[in-house]
């Protein structure tokens, strides 16, 4: 049930050059709604929840809930056609599915290959009366095909390029329109691969964009979703430069009515209206000509602030995770009761030894080195660490030293992991496994991946009676045992049917296995036969609550760490999911200081230790 | 020893550690102006002579109202002690001292200027300033007989342009209808004229001030008189726990770069001024740059510098670091004038409540100082001992022998007497 | 060209400085390892010391290593406030093992760190790393 909050009114407050940025409504409880989308000519719009896959329409009830589950996982893009037809973007599946207003199916393209009409991971689509553009995000491109999915032709075609496109828009004139994700840029370009307009750069200047994502353009305006500034910026479509700009900025999670957060993408109606999806939020907001101007911004807590990225890493002593929002590692130290940041490192760019966006990270306490899979840069950087004596940790920006910087043209989202045979990166776009040596040298893995592995460790007591790899399976629901010899077959090992997006797992020290599930805001635990042993979380901000978690790491203590992406922190529970504390970037919160109101946030709390 | 501590700061005698010598010698004296090999006249005393005659001349703006010394009064420090200057129209700036601005490394609040001769081109034909266009400069200078002959003893005679139209810039529209000759006599007569007001502005250096006395003082303790005890610790302060010196540091208490205060938009919003992003942006568009080809030395190493600028991210919304020499008489204070009086600007930096970030990820080198109202009052008085002399009586007015006169012709503007200034004009 | 002997002199002084932590002192003649130990240079200052807000350049001396060098970059960053220079420096080739880098300019007060990267023909960059005051 949608939970509808909607206020119209004329008031204006302030003088703000406010065009089409007033609030109007929240749409609560629509799942992980990465995709909105506009109806051309009708001045409609509808929601793809990830979740359930299903097409909904908040404001235009009237029309059917199409549950489109039986054929995309988890689809991600969405776009609606002239004619009623739906686009949907099966990221996970390398391929977008259409159907017809009544959700019957009627054809599909794309798919995993290096063949020229191929998709490798997209993320969002649009068409119009003449063609569709699909955002290409892993093969670095933009991909044309005809109404029916015959491939048309591929952008960038001249002397420029893309780095992990999330979000395509067609306008009026038939101009594609880019957001040039991992190069903080919006694109314009015309279907001969001329450029228009190059619009911004990394920061958070109007203007300047961390991560662009969401992109509609109609009428003049082009509508960018900007996900890490958590705003919306809107620009004039003949000269590029921005005209409004709104949103910014959600200082906590849960916060609307205007301040978004973590927007994801754009729908541009034809009363100018502009309906923008927060999947963390599980919510749209509208915004229009007529609404509430939002306040400006009030100023940030002070002190430290951390938003933990969605990936974690732990051994020895440390534990880290990185920050997109700031382009840097963090390093915590272990030895404690409490969680202490060592330090916070790297330095943001698109040059070699520079960050761009961390995809996986990887630990060795033992050698003392930090590895990351930089997605934007496509390398592998590693860093020496110094850390302090145990018994005396305390921040040091110099501890973490990088040391070198490895070319990896594979390098986007997956799994590294340190293995008795040295380094390995398990490429999730690609379902490749690489071995890294120490020199930079790569080559491809023997190992027989499953068709979309979301996750990966080493087992240390496994079923099958010696160490090996096991994968997760997002689609299949799987985690599948591998054998680095050919001639053994991937074996079943444990089924996460109940689960509703198993995204992480970790093992304890006695081989229970722990699952993230992400949509389902839960740990789960397993024995090392696969037998489910119990579960803990539920969606929330309290302690022991989780919004939307995103990975999981077991330290030598046995602790169990979740990182609460959408919570921007961490929790630490015991193997049996007993809650032993909350930390993030400054701050720790355990048992015996005091409970969070269920209306504050860590960064809020003043109970802190140490 | 304990009473020693719960002692009031102010009954305690400062003493100075060997850091704290070392970091007053490195303020003071004031060095002279660094060399400036793009601009061939920066030290040729006849071209600081009509830089002079320029500086206080308003027949070189649109209205024959207006001049340099307009903003930058003589007697105010060479400010014009407004929030923001007034001119053909209300600027967005506060007019920043001259006293010492050969030292800078950029130019503007925003650093739009990599040299004191590419300033002055700016203000000259900015609508919001002097509000001029270069070709009725040309004219001017042409038709005014002592302006004409001071140029002509420097670069020669001015070739024949005959009647120029009104309003030429290179933006207008009647440049196109201009042969490439007379476009480039117009703007090497223009550049020339800024360079010889560039010449005259390294002139204009920071006096001794009593900050300076103590630091000589060092040496020979005779050397003159001694700073308050209040004034010392608020030098121990400010190179000290404040942490001011982090960026006003050196002789001119200005590390000569651009950094973002979070200062707030009118409603504490975080401020949408671009400052040294957009400042940059305008610099490298301009012909008049340090590699430019209107430069003496585009090869330099002082132009590849200029052009060896990295902007960031960081630098969007960033302003230059003012020198605090003579703060004391060029109130208001920040780029826009925001704070009337030191006490203010103390204020911010003390508790930095109005402060406006548009993002809350990174973590700010600026934090709130914390200080008590005695520690503000000795920050006061250091910073107030930092006024200086003046420059030379004959540097604060203009030429006696530039009066304006009459100029033919309908297309020229006739100017107005100068604003009378403090000083007396010299005689050569 | 420094003679074989001078370079043993000056690896032997300054090896001992290279531990994180210690402060080095300025150069001239500074030897600075690779932190996966791979390749050394020798690098020296224009200036007497670390100069604040002074620009100054810098001469690297390719010294060792397992190939030449592709490319070879300087470059200094202050990491406690997680900002670098405002300039953009440029690293060229003056022979086949000494590369210069003009302008260096560390404009605050503090602790910075200098580092030095040597790109190999495989793409991979070396670095090495020196931390040094600002006064």
């Amino acid at each position: 049930m949608n939970c509808l909050t909607l206020l119209i009114t004329s008031a204006c407050l302030g003088a703000a050059p406010v065009d089409i940025g007033r609030w109007q409504a929240t749409i609560d409880d629509l799942g992980d709604v990465h995709a909105v989308a506009d109806v051309p000519g009708r001045n409609e719009w509808a929601v793809l929840n990830a979740d359930t896959a299903e097409v909904s329409w908040p404001e235009s009830p009237e029309n059917p809930t199409l549950d489109l589950s039986p054929f995309v996982h988890r689809p991600h893009g969405m776009a609606i056609g002239p004619n009623g037809v739906i686009y949907a973007v099966d990221r996970e599946q390398h391929r977008v599915m259409f159907f017809d207003a009544q959700g019957q199916l009627l054809g599909g393209f794309g798919g995993r290959s290096d063949a020229p009409h191929a998709l490798r991971r997209p993320h969002a689509i649009d068409v119009n009366n003449s063609f569709v553009a699909v955002a290409d995000t892993g093969h670095d491109r933009i991909q044309l095909y005809e109404h029916n999915g015959r491939h048309i032709g591929t952008l960038p075609q001249t002397d420029w390029e893309l780095r992990g496109p999330q979000g395509v828009a067609i306008d009026d004139l038939d101009r594609i329109w880019i957001t040039d994700t991992e190069q903080h840029r919006v694109l314009c370009i015309k279907k001969d691969g001329s450029v228009v307009h190059r619009i911004g750069t990394w920061g958070t200047f109007p203007g300047h964009f961390m991560q662009p994502t969401g992109i509609d353009a109609h009428d003049g305006r082009v509508v960018v979703a900007d996900q890490l500034n958590h705003r919306i910026q809107v620009f004039d479509a003949e000269t590029g430069t921005l005209t409004e700009s709104w949103g910014m900025h959600s200082f906590r999670p849960r916060e609307g009515q205007g301040k978004v957060h973590y927007p994801a993408d754009v729908a541009l109606l034809d009363d100018g209206s502009v309906v923008v999806a927060e999947p963390f939020e599980e919510r749209v907001q509208h915004f229009g000509v007529e609404g509430v101007e939002i306040e400006p911004p009030s100023m940030a807590p002070r002190g430290a602030q951390s938003h933990f990225g969605p990936i974690a890493a732990t051994s020895g002593r440390f534990f880290s995770t990185w920050e997109p929002e700031i382009r840097a590692i963090h390093l915590f130290d272990l030895e404690r009761e409490t969680p202490i940041r060592l330090s916070t490192f790297g330095t943001p760019g698109n040059g070699p030894g520079e960050i761009g966006n961390i995809t996986a990270l990887a630990l060795d306490a033992e050698s003392q080195r930090l590895w990351a899979v930089d997605s934007s840069n496509r390398r592998i950087h590693q860093w020496a660490l110094t850390p302090p004596p145990s018994d005396a940790p305390r921040f040091d920006p110099n501890l973490a030293v990088l040391s070198k910087s490895i070319p990896l043209p594979m390098a986007g989202p997956g799994e590294l992991m340190y293995t008795d045979q040295g380094l390995l990166f398990i490429d999730q776009a690609n379902a490749q496994a690489w071995e890294i040596s120490e020199s930079g040298d790569h080559r491809m893995s023997n190992l027989e991946l499953s068709p979309n592995p979301s996750a990966a460790i080493m087992t240390r007591s496994s079923a099958a009676g010696h160490t090996t790899i096991a994968v997760l399976d997002g689609i299949s629901k799987r985690i599948k045992l591998l054998h680095a010899d050919p001639n053994s077959s991937a074996a079943d090992w444990i089924a996460l049917d109940a689960l509703e997006e198993p995204v992480d797992m970790a093992m304890t020290s006695n081989g229970d296995v722990l699952v993230v599930d992400r949509a389902g805001h839960r740990v789960h635990r397993f024995d090392p036969n696969g037998q489910p042993l119990g579960s803990w979380g539920r969606q929330g901000i309290d302690h022991e609550e989780f919004w939307r978690p995103a990975a999981v790491v077991v330290d030598r203590q046995d602790r169990v760490i979740v990182l609460d992406h959408g919570n921007h922190r961490a929790q630490m529970f015991t193997p049996e999911g007993t809650w032993l504390m909350t930390f993030g970037g400054g701050r720790a919160w355990r048992w015996g200081f005091g409970r969070l109101p269920t209306e504050s946030l860590p960064t809020e709390n003043n109970e802190s230790t140490p | 020893m304990l009473y020693l501590f719960i002692l009031p700061a102010v009954l305690m005698a400062p003493t100075l550690t060997e850091d704290q010598i070392r970091t007053a010698r490195s303020m003071s004296p004031v060095p002279p102006p660094p060399s400036s090999p793009t601009n061939a006249m920066a030290d040729d005393p006849a071209a600081a002579l009509l830089g002079q005659s320029l500086f206080f001349e308003p027949g070189i703006s649109g209205k024959g109202t207006t001049s340099c010394s307009s903003c930058h009064q003589p007697t105010l420090a060479f400010s014009d002690g407004r929030h923001v200057s007034t001119g053909a129209g209300v600027g967005i700036r506060n007019a920043p001292t001259l006293l010492g601005a050969a030292h800078q490394r950029w130019f503007f609040w925003d650093g739009r200027a990599d040299s004191l001769w590419m300033q002055a081109t700016h203000p000259i034909e900015d609508p919001l300033e002097m509000n001029a266009a270069r070709g009725d400069v040309v004219q001017f200078i042409a038709h005014t007989p002592q302006l004409r002959r001071r140029y002509e003893s420097l670069f020669g005679p001015i070739p024949e342009l005959g009647a120029l139209p009104a309003g030429l810039t290179p933006e207008s529209e009647q440049w196109n209808s201009l042969t490439s000759t007379q476009q480039q006599s117009v703007n090497e007569i223009f550049v020339n004229l800024c360079k010889c007001l560039a010449a005259y502005e390294r002139q204009l250096q920071p006096g001794d001030s009593d900050f300076d006395r103590w630091v000589a003082s060092f040496e020979s303790p005779d050397a003159g008189p001694a700073l308050s005890d209040s004034a010392i610790r608020g030098f121990q302060l400010f190179t000290g726990d404040a942490g001011c010196w982090q960026c006003h540091f050196g002789p001119l208490l200005s590390d000569r770069e651009f950094h973002d205060l979070g200062l707030p938009a009118p409603d504490g919003s975080p401020s949408t001024d671009p400052g040294r992003g957009e400042g940059y942006a305008t610099l490298r568009a301009s012909s008049f740059r340090a590699d430019g080809p209107w430069s003496d030395a585009p090869e330099s190493r002082a132009a590849r510098r200029a052009a060896a600028a990295r902007i960031g991210p960081e630098h969007w919304g960033a302003f230059r670091t003012p020198s605090l020499r003579n703060v004391a008489l060029t109130a208001p204070y920040m780029h826009d004038g925001r704070f009337a009086s030191i006490a203010e600007v103390l204020e911010f930096y003390n508790t930095l409540e109005t402060q406006a970030r548009r993002h809350h990820h990174a973590e700010d080198v600026l934090q709130p100082l914390n200080l008590n109202a005695a520690q503000l009052a000795d920050l006061e008085a250091f910073l107030r001992s930092l006024s200086g002399a003046p420059p030379a009586t004959h540097l604060l007015g203009p030429l006696q022998d530039t009066p304006p006169t009459a100029i033919p012709g309908d297309q020229i503007r006739h100017s107005t007497p100068p604003a009378a200034t403090k000083g007396a004009p010299i005689h050569e | 060209m420094m003679t074989r002997t001078l370079v043993a002199l000056v690896m032997l002084a300054a090896l001992g400085g290279c531990s994180a932590g210690h402060q080095l002192a300025p150069p001239p003649g500074h030897l600075m390892r690779t932190t996966d130990g791979q390749w050394d240079v020798i690098v020296s200052s224009s200036s007497d010391t670390w100069p604040l807000n002074e620009y100054f350049d810098l001469e690297i001396r390719v010294i060792r290593g397992p190939s030449a060098p592709v490319e070879v970059r300087a470059d200094a960053g202050m990491p406690a406030h997680r900002h670098g220079m405002n300039v953009q420096v440029d690293t060229v080739r003056t022979t086949s093992d000494i590369w210069l880098t003009q302008d260096m300019l560390l404009h605050m007060p503090g602790d910075w760190v200098l580092t030095i990267d040597v790109i190999d023909t495989s793409g991979v960059l070396h670095r090495a790393t020196m931390p040094i005051v600002v006064h």
